[in-house]
């Protein structure tokens, strides 16, 4: 094989081991050489290209997916629940815990319950700069202005199969989650709601329901006053 | 008798549907991820764009026949999302800045600079360039599965990863002459 050939396919494939290939090399050490050059160069992109995935990434899909099919699934989801335990965890542990069905009917159950199994998976270490925020919001026509929160989680998430925006914002004491649902969720809406644990609050703006669920020990009480200042609505 | 059998095939199926998407979302997220970072730039979108691949994915999890072409077609839906990203809401997206380099896992710090260096090289290719190579070193697709996602001819691919290559080691060399000058 001449050099130039097999130059290029070394380049195109540095793993190529098609027999042509290891008869070139085992002729001509140089080739050999080169070859094995090549696989380290290739080690050392693989590296590069590592990227850190997010924490729990994998569970958190999972997760997207169990909670996705709950209103649609109604009677069916006992079954569901009983072949796929293991997906579906996360949804036991909420409805035991809050002595809920499997299906939820307001956006507020279905907010508390989505929290509460999502809040173990989201990763708080976030660092997001105002324009990725606003990346997020506009997508549902809004955007932080000056004296915006803390962000440290922003995600899309599928609630009652709608897409929607997940946010946590760190507080003081305690993180305050943030949904803004699309107002075609089919959920009934609520104005207050609440757990043993959360208080929840639904604003509606727009076309969009702003629910926001704070930590019952939270001292700060004005989360939703303080959001409602600082997020400009688009005028439809 | 086959009448018989039919209910507990049914809940089979869907059994066998979750412990499919289980072992295909914990087999494949991670690359997906990595690929759908190098692909839209910006790891917030990747994110996204996983999920919804993923939602994608199990609503239509019985067209996947053959289980060992399930990488492929993942990468397939991720890229399709991607394109519907750009259909549906240009004007809502913000410019990405070009120069965004993703970080990587925390390595020593001599192999940090070489992957940061690298990885600034990887964002400076054509995306025809770039996302060929991807494929190949995230994915370890071979060249006729890369052709197949590409929807291009095989010689294509491989003259564009040659090409990727060949300008990624051209804009390392003359780093890695100059580094032990300057170093000594």
């Amino acid at each position: 094989m001449d050099d130039l050939t097999f130059r290029k396919r070394i380049y195109a494939n540095p793993h190529d081991n098609a027999q042509d290939i290891i008869d070139a090399c085992n002729d001509d050490k140089a080739k050999a050489k080169f070859k094995c050059e090549m696989k380290q160069f290739d080690a050392k992109l693989n590296n590069a290209l590592n990227i850190k995935v997010p924490d729990n990434f994998a569970e958190r899909i999972l997760l997207s997916q169990s909670m996705a099919p709950q209103r649609v699934a109604n009677k069916r989801t006992k079954v569901y629940l009983a072949l796929a335990a293991s997906i579906l965890f996360c949804v036991g542990v909420v409805s035991t815990r809050m002595g809920l069905g499997n299906s939820f009917d307001t956006v507020g159950e279905y907010a508390l319950a989505h929290n509460e199994a999502e809040i173990i998976h989201v990763h708080d270490d976030n660092n997001y700069t105002l324009q990725q925020i606003n990346t997020k919001l506009s997508g549902y026509g809004a955007e932080f202005i000056n004296d915006y929160p803390q962000v440290s989680f922003a995600g899309t998430c599928y609630f009652a199969r709608i897409k929607s925006l997940h946010m946590v914002i760190q507080g003081d004491k305690y993180p305050v989650t943030v949904f803004l649902i699309p107002k075609e969720s089919g959920l009934e809406e609520t104005k207050h709601f609440s757990d043993q644990n959360y208080n929840g609050e639904s604003i509606t703006v727009n076309n969009n329901q702003l629910l926001i669920i704070t930590h019952k020990d939270d001292p700060n009480k004005n989360w939703s006053k303080e959001l409602s200042k600082s997020i400009k609505w688009k005028t439809v | 008798m086959g009448n018989f059998f039919r209910p507990a095939r049914v809940s089979l199926s869907m059994k066998t549907k979750q412990i499919k998407y289980e072992a295909l979302v914990r087999a494949y997220s991670d690359d997906l991820y990595r690929y759908g970072v190098w692909l839209c730039r910006d790891p917030n979108i990747a994110e996204d764009l996983v999920q919804e691949t993923f939602l994608r994915a199990w609503r239509s999890l019985e067209s996947l026949k053959d289980q060992g072409a399930a990488k492929a077609w993942l990468i397939t839906i991720l890229r399709r999302e991607n394109a519907r990203r750009f259909e549906r809401k240009q004007f809502d997206l913000v410019d990405i800045e070009d120069s965004y380099v993703p970080d990587t896992i925390s390595v020593g710090s001599e192999q940090e600079v070489e992957n940061y260096l690298l990885r600034r090289k990887i964002n400076e290719l054509e995306p025809e360039y770039r996302e060929p190579l991807m494929l190949q070193v995230i994915g370890g697709f071979s060249g006729e599965e890369i052709s197949g996602i590409l929807e291009l001819n095989k010689n294509t691919v491989m003259t564009r990863l040659f090409r990727a290559r060949n300008q990624l080691k051209e804009a390392l060399e003359p780093q890695e002459q100059y580094r032990g000058i300057e170093n000594g």
